[in-house]
């Protein structure tokens, strides 16, 4: 049901050696929502990302997700479940065919797919799910680059491959770890659009360094720093707020807004 | 050549692959044909773990040991019907595989070669020494099979059609694997693992499986083996064979059943017929492993291919 | 019973100064080095060599052949394993076993495949409670507990040591200091080749030399730094001597099964520990 909880983590903490990444962190996200988490570089977004997703476990904490408490639960167990991310360095099969690359995720999402005889012996290419991957493709607009070589694509066109891989999974939450890091201004409006026409239709958590492009976006925003969950709530208020002008703008003058 | 022919080729797979060794049998003599195509049946098993998976065994000896061992205790103490000593074959190399496999398959890179190495020497020890009373030690074993529904196994060409039958059920057996969503999340999970995870694979089972399939095919193959030389010594299983199977892995351009097939064609090509030629075979094998390692990586087949659409691409220009 | 276990400390000795240069590349370049099989082949061969030139003299001719070894591996490292750094794992094991294969058909060109035995260089041996043990393999448990205390200090202490551990552990994070890391990493694999001649001159009047003693011993080594944890130096100290004492144990009770018995060890101590490499 849209507005209730859809994923919690409860004073979810974690340290490398004598580093704390993410230290004690209370974060709650509701079905429907939209959602941003901003803080320097360093600031333990991507850890808490990580936790999140089950990359790695937690030191201490729990994360529960649709009701259920899945702390110990593996990565690929989460995404079965519905929570689906993408990488901060973008994160797709170089070696294999755009097409190839969104057969899987299709054939996961895909119910009437779970015949493990089917999956070992039957053909990969199919044209009714090679039909459900060139809708996804459309959808991102990389549809005529389907036959291409992974590794030939831009990297622009790997990041919509990569957000593409996310949607045939047919998230119930979808976490975007910095989605437009590296991309020229004309990827950036794309992905944008992008993200735009996908805030209606699922649960999204975007991780992002540059401040100013998620205010029109998310309906709310979290400040991290140094690991810690300093601040949350509207956007523009959040803008306002003279404890994230510090983190931001006081300490580090090299002003990241751009 | 054209891209097209490569797509016939692809097509035609199966036939192609039956002429092309009913044609080499009068040349290479039929019992050596045979071993030719047991040794390709050994490479595509192998081939799927290293060239699909990513995963390079210095150990698959054993699993071939296995099923040699297997075929000829069968004859001797339980049937010595060929059919039967052939399922107790496949049946104990997915037996070891499923044995072995939950602790090899978590590793990567030099611990999975490794390890497999060194389960490798432990089944040696326990086919040379160990369980001497059963394999006959260092005489190995002798297995002689009856003839069922007029196939007399003593008949060479018995032998060689059977094989050749195999040879093209284990070829469309690897094409129907790797041209599945299986064989695509076995790409998957050789460039990157924890990526295929997150499409929400437990990888783990999927490494077994492939595991388990390497390890039964090429228990075929052993089991082959003993029908073709009606006996089996520790030495077939020595470690430093190894080698011969990552040859011809490297050579005839891993990650692809036409590679492995052209792969152990040229290595049992070269194994038999240059030695008369060469006395260092050892030093041989290594400088040409290390050519193949920094010159030629796709192999003949990748090659073929890297030619193929080159010529194409000069014509779209 | 005295005699078993100054035995199993002897090839725990061993099988320590071997595995740490295995250990090393295992640990900063995440390769196994089957080359190191033949380097350790190559100081015993050089051992025997030599020792006609010092007219028998165990020391000066193990010296030679420790310090002969360090451009085969700076050649190994610099032509081989440097080339494929970084390019693939497995293409890089490939090339090193090719490397093997090339060294143990040199060998057997020049010294034939026979294997040659070689006395105890000390010829005494020492009452302890009533046994008499061989003064020489009580010299290499020493030499090897010495060795572990000079790494030990050289790791810790030292500048040069302690970028090594610290690539051990991360290899990016070195790397953005600004430090080059091949560099160190060609010291360690020299000094690695080095303690690898040394096992093999060590060994050789234990055992007998011959072109395939390296195919064993590595993998008895590559056990030790699987047991002991990829790259950790006390780790590789206790695995080896507790590995050196299992096949001890194992083989006064039956010989053949020494060896098979430490892998069923590693495979025991994996299911229980695993290790994601």
């Amino acid at each position: 049901m849209p507005g209730d909880m859809i994923l919690e983590s409860r004073e979810v903490s974690k340290s490398f050696g004598e580093l704390t990444a993410v230290d004690s962190v209370d974060y709650q996200l509701r079905e429907g929502e939209s959602a941003g988490i901003i803080g320097p570089n360093g600031a333990g977004k991507t850890t808490f990302f990580n936790i999140l997703t089950g990359l790695f476990p937690p030191n201490s904490g729990t994360i529960l997700f649709r009701g259920r408490n899945v702390t110990k639960m593996s990565a690929d167990q989460r995404v079965r479940m519905g929570m689906v991310r993408t990488f901060q360095l973008v994160s797709v099969f170089d070696t294999l065919p755009v097409l190839d690359n969104l057969i899987l995720a299709v054939v996961r999402a895909d119910t009437k797919n779970r015949n493990v005889i089917r999956f070992i012996l039957g053909s990969s290419h199919t044209s009714q799910m090679e039909k459900v991957c060139m809708d996804t493709l459309e959808m991102v607009g990389i549809a005529d680059k389907s036959r291409v070589l992974t590794s030939d694509l831009s990297y622009g066109d790997k990041r919509k491959l990569e957000i593409a891989l996310a949607l045939a999974l047919k998230p119930r939450v979808l976490l975007l770890d910095e989605p437009l890091a590296g991309l020229s201004d004309p990827e950036i409006a794309d992905i944008m659009e992008l993200m735009n026409s996908l805030k209606d239709r699922l649960t999204l958590v975007i991780i992002e360094h540059k401040i100013s492009q998620l205010t029109g976006l998310v309906s709310r925003l979290s400040v991290m720093h140094e690991g810690r969950l300093i601040t949350e709530g509207d956007p523009d208020d959040i803008l306002r707020d003279p404890v994230v002008r510090r983190v931001y703008w006081g300490e580090d003058d090299s002003s990241d807004d751009t | 050549m054209k891209r097209s022919t490569i797509r016939t080729l692809e097509k035609f797979n199966l036939p192609i692959v039956a002429a092309g060794f009913l044609l080499l049998a009068p040349v290479l003599t039929v019992q050596r044909t045979t071993d030719f195509i047991i040794f390709c049946i050994f490479v595509l098993a192998y081939d799927l773990l290293y060239g699909y998976m990513g995963r390079l065994s210095f150990g698959h000896m054993l699993y071939l040991g296995v099923g040699a061992y297997a075929a000829a205790l069968c004859a001797e103490h339980i049937s010595a019907n060929p059919f039967i000593a052939i399922l107790t074959a496949l049946l104990s190399g997915a037996a070891v595989g499923l044995l072995l496999g939950p602790i090899i398959v978590r590793t990567t890179g030099a611990c999975f070669a490794l390890i497999n190495l060194a389960f490798n020497q432990v089944g040696f020890f326990l086919a040379l020494i160990a369980l001497a009373e059963w394999t006959g030690g260092e005489d190995g074993m002798a297995a002689f099979f009856d003839t069922v529904w007029m196939l007399n196994f003593d008949n060479r060409y018995v032998v060689f059609g059977f094989s050749l039958f195999c040879l093209l059920l284990v070829v469309f057996l690897m094409r129907r694997l790797t041209g599945s969503p299986f064989g695509i999340l076995l790409r998957m999970i050789k460039e990157n693992e924890t990526r295929a995870q997150f499409l929400g694979y437990n990888t783990y089972k999927y490494k077994l499986l492939a595991f388990v399939i390497s390890t039964t095919v090429a228990a075929f193959a052993g089991a082959l083996t003993i029908l073709n030389y009606t006996y089996v010594t520790p030495s077939f299983i020595d470690t430093t064979r190894n080698v011969e199977v990552i040859f011809a892995s490297l050579i005839g351009g891993a990650g692809s059943v036409f590679g492995a097939l052209l792969g152990g064609m040229s290595y049992m090509a070269i194994s038999n017929y240059l030695p008369n030629y060469i006395q260092r075979w050892e030093m041989f094998l290594g400088i040409a492993l290390l050519l193949l390692v920094f010159r030629f990586q796709t192999g003949i087949w990748g090659f073929v291919v890297a030619r193929v659409s080159g010529t194409d691409a000069e014509k779209d220009q | 019973m005295i005699s078993t276990i100054a035995y199993g400390l002897t090839i725990g000795g061993i099988f320590y100064i071997i595995s740490i240069g295995l250990s090393l590349t295992f640990g900063t370049m995440r390769i196994v080095n089957f080359a190191h099989a033949f380097i350790y082949m190559a100081g015993a061969y050089v051992l025997i060599a030599v020792m006609p030139v010092f007219k028998g003299l165990f020391i000066p001719a193990a010296i030679v052949a420790v310090i002969s070894v360090i451009p085969i591996g700076y050649v190994i490292e610099r032509f081989i394993i440097r080339r494929l750094y970084g390019e693939s794992i497995d293409l890089a094991i490939i090339a090193t076993y090719a490397v093997l294969l090339i060294g143990v058909d040199i060998t057997k060109w020049i010294w034939g495949a026979t294997p040659i035995p070689l006395s105890d260089p000390v010829r005494k041996s020492l009452p302890v409670l009533g046994v008499d043990l061989p003064v020489y393999r009580l010299i290499i448990i020493g030499l090897s507990v010495l060795i572990f205390l000079c790494l030990e200090i050289f790791f810790r202490k030292t500048l040069v040591g302690k970028i090594i551990v610290a690539g051990l552990e991360d290899r990016e994070a070195v790397a953005s200091l600004g430090i080059n890391l091949e560099k160190y990493f060609s010291m360690v694999f020299i000094l690695g080749s080095c303690l690898a001649a040394l096992g093999g001159v060590l060994y050789a009047p234990i055992t007998t030399v011959h072109p395939y003693m390296g195919f064993q011993v590595l993998l008895l080594c590559f056990a030790v730094v699987i047991v002991g944890g990829l790259g950790s130096m006390r780790g590789t100290f206790v695995a080896a001597f507790a590995l050196g004492m299992v096949m001890s144990v194992t083989g006064r009770f039956w010989g053949p099964a020494a060896e098979a018995m430490v892998f069923m060890v590693m495979a025991v101590v994996l299911i229980f520990k695993p290790v994601e490499v």
